[in-house]
């Protein structure tokens, strides 16, 4: 006869007086943390959506307005134009930086490369410098008369380029500066990622003949899709919210026929020199949920491709 | 010698005792008041206004006022009004500000106040720029000094193109004339080094005077909507940017680069400026000669009023002891002392008498009889602002416009705005 042992159910846990304290630390300790978070992060989320729907200059009680600041908005011909131009510079920033990191990340790895801290801080340096200050410097360096840029084209036979002065080139300069300020961020990150890529797969892969660019293609990318992953979704979350370097350039005018106007910017102009902080809190809604989709659609190509290797 | 000692220590705990519980003195409560500035007035300015209040406090001890120099002022001063921490006495530019404050509610009327002051007299002001101050049948502010505009030209220029110096009430014509005499390619690369004019993208120094003189408005006579594509206001925004695009006696945006100062250091020949503009030529060309000359005219001469002014924070605790200090700042001694420094001209005819202006102001000074009333509305600064944005692209000479589609986009926004703040 077969006889079935009873289920034994297990006591519960004990825990000693001492971890009974820790836990009730490091409960203690995330609630600080986390009142920062609600004062300064949803509440202030939260308030946005109320003050989107109100008419609100901070001075005189809130009146609520309904859907008036969002029809406003989309049928005000420069929000579109900052949104387009926000959308331009999101996805070249994005795509330049993913590039740039990656290429001097590849060339920073290599074995036979001496001096890779030097090369690495070299390239992290712009990420610590000041957006204000960056700004400024690369200003003149795009001046129209007396600009670096400028005077290279001219000793290699191109006349001089308008640069910040045009509306078909001036959103091209803040890119560049971008690219130039934060591709570093990247290098290290990537550095890091390529770094912890076993030495064995290239190994296997070159015993059955694979070179250069197939490991490039078929082991480091899809090693670094994770890696890739976050600094697309980071790099677009803060490529949408440009707002400094486009600010100090354009003095908050937003460029040559709004050619540099992003969303912070219109917002900057509408809520805090307009007095209009619910068209402002409009802005940030849109701006919010632009941002919720896209990190969803990428966490979900994310995720997609991961199945799809296995 | 032991009862010395004794009597001694005796008598001074008496005489303490006596100190202490005899009558005292009352104490005179003291009112602390903020006058609040932006950090961008003149240093000069600030430094006078800061002596003056040293001396009001020394003369004043029952009403100290501490002068607060704000960076950011104008985006700091109506969120720290939400919040009640405004100053008591609000400094503003009165011609863009003076009326949104007022309407956001921010500035006590004084109309009690002046009707009661025995110091402060409208007719004792400068008439110009004492209407700025008025908004919707009230006085807001008390202003504190005023500028006006003019043409400066660079004599140097004119005499190396041996071109006549501009006489005051010149046409367009003449103006143009001259432009192009002083435009010139001294290197023959076919773009000119020396250009006959700035072509300035602020309303006020641009495309505003020259639709005036003109004849056209930028507002209608009940202020309900903008009017500057009127034939008069067309011909002059078409004429004022020809100056960059078509007759290029004006620099364009690439051409100017991030030279912010033109006419100092020496690139074009004539600008377009405000009167306490040639105080701030010599820090950058101080052997720089120039003359001041009128706005040219095409129909008639005119020319506008802007200035600073003082109003009262409607949520001040002491607004009685507020007035006094706008009072004194619109006194004939600080008044005096402050046009001293010829850069401003005072608000008080009497003192704008006493002083002997320099040539530049002289010449400014003889302009002002022709000013013109802007029209305050509360929404002046976003009225401006619409055509700023686009001036900044047609004169910069360097993407595609088109005038009258442009223009007419302008106007129906400032329209929208303008019917969201009905005149009451």
């Amino acid at each position: 006869m077969e006889t079935t042992l009873p289920m034994k159910i297990p006591a519960k846990k004990r825990y000693s007086k001492l971890q009974g304290k820790q836990r009730r630390f490091a409960y203690l300790a995330l609630i600080i943390p986390l009142l920062v978070l609600a004062t300064f992060v949803i509440l202030p989320t939260f308030l946005a959506g109320y003050y989107s729907i109100m008419d609100f200059n901070m001075v005189t009680p809130p009146k609520f307005i309904g859907l008036n600041n969002f029809r406003e908005l989309f049928s005000d011909p420069i929000f579109i134009h900052a949104l387009k131009n926000t959308s331009i510079y999101m996805v070249a920033c994005v795509v330049l930086q993913l590039v740039v990191g990656l290429g001097l990340a590849m060339i920073v790895t290599r074995i036979w490369l001496r001096g890779k801290v030097f090369f690495r801080t070299v390239y992290f340096l712009p990420v610590v410098l000041s957006m204000v200050t960056v700004a400024i410097v690369w200003q003149w360096v795009f001046d129209s008369k007396v600009g670096l840029i400028n005077l290279v084209l001219n000793n290699i036979g191109i006349a001089s380029q308008p640069w910040l002065k045009s509306a078909q080139q001036a959103l091209l300069a803040v890119i560049i500066i971008s690219v130039w300020k934060f591709s570093g961020y990247n290098v290290v990150i990537l550095t890091a990622a390529i770094q912890n890529i076993p030495i064995e797969y290239y190994e296997a892969a070159s015993v059955d003949g694979s070179t250069g660019w197939t490991d490039f293609w078929y082991i480091t990318i899809p090693l670094l899709r994770p890696t890739i992953l976050f600094i697309t979704i980071t790099s677009a979350i803060g490529s949408f919210q440009v707002f400094d370097s486009v600010y100090v350039i354009t003095q908050g005018m937003g460029g040559p026929n709004f050619s540099t106007m992003t969303l912070l910017v219109y917002l900057y102009k509408h809520a805090f020199d307009g007095m209009r902080f619910g068209y402002g809190s409009a802005v940030s809604v849109i701006m919010f949920l632009i941002l919720l989709v896209l990190t969803f659609m990428q966490l979900r190509i994310g995720r997609s491709s991961e199945s799809m290797n296995f | 010698m032991k009862r010395v000692k004794v009597f001694l220590f005796v008598t001074m705990i008496m005489m303490l005792l006596v100190t202490a519980c005899g009558p005292k003195k009352p104490e005179v409560p003291v009112v602390n008041l903020r006058l609040g500035v932006d950090s961008g007035m003149s240093p000069p300015i600030i430094a006078v206004l800061q002596e003056a209040i040293t001396s009001w406090n020394a003369d004043n001890p029952a009403i100290q006022v501490v002068v607060e120099v704000t960076p950011e002022y104008w985006t700091k001063i109506p969120t720290a009004f939400s919040a009640g921490t405004a100053p008591d006495i609000i400094y503003d530019t009165i011609t863009e500000t003076t009326s949104t404050f007022a309407e956001l509610g921010m500035y006590l009327s004084l109309d009690d106040y002046i009707a009661n002051s025995t110091s402060i007299k409208p007719a004792d002001f400068v008439q110009g720029i004492w209407n700025t101050a008025v908004w919707n049948g009230h006085t807001w502010v008390i202003p504190y000094n005023w500028s006006n505009i003019g043409v400066v030209y660079n004599k140097d220029m004119f005499d190396a193109a041996n071109v006549a110096y501009p006489q005051a009430g010149w046409t367009w014509d003449d103006f143009l004339a001259t432009a192009q005499a002083l435009t010139k390619d001294t290197n023959d690369d076919g773009t000119p080094d020396q250009y006959g004019f700035y072509d300035d993208s602020w309303p006020y120094l641009g495309i505003f005077p020259f639709i005036l003189s003109n004849g056209g408005q930028i507002l209608s006579t009940d202020k309900s909507t903008v009017i500057a594509d009127s034939p008069e206001g067309m011909e002059a925004i078409t004429f004022y940017i020809d100056l960059v695009r078509n007759y290029h006696v004006a620099p364009t945006a690439p051409e100017l680069g991030e030279n912010t100062n033109p006419f100092a250091t020496g690139v074009v020949a004539m600008q377009l400026t405000r009167s306490w503009a040639p105080a701030t030529f010599k820090d950058i060309a101080p052997n720089l000669k120039f003359g001041v000359t009128s706005v040219p005219m095409k129909v008639k001469r005119i020319n506008y009023f802007e200035g600073a002014g003082f109003g009262i924070n409607s949520k001040s605790l002491y607004p009685d002891q507020t007035w006094q200090v706008l009072e004194f700042l619109a006194g004939e001694t600080h008044q005096k002392k402050m046009a001293d420094l010829q850069i401003y001209f005072p608000v008080r005819n009497s003192v704008l008498n006493q002083v002997q202006w320099n040539d530049a102001l002289k010449a400014f000074l003889d302009e002002a009889q022709y000013g013109l009333d802007l029209q305050v509305v509360s929404q002046w600064e976003t009225l401006t602002s619409n055509f700023f944005f686009w001036l900044g692209t047609a004169v910069g000479g360097v993407d595609p416009i088109d005038i009258p589609t442009d223009v007419a986009g302008i106007i129906e926004k400032c329209n929208t705005e303008l019917a969201k703040h009905p005149i009451k």
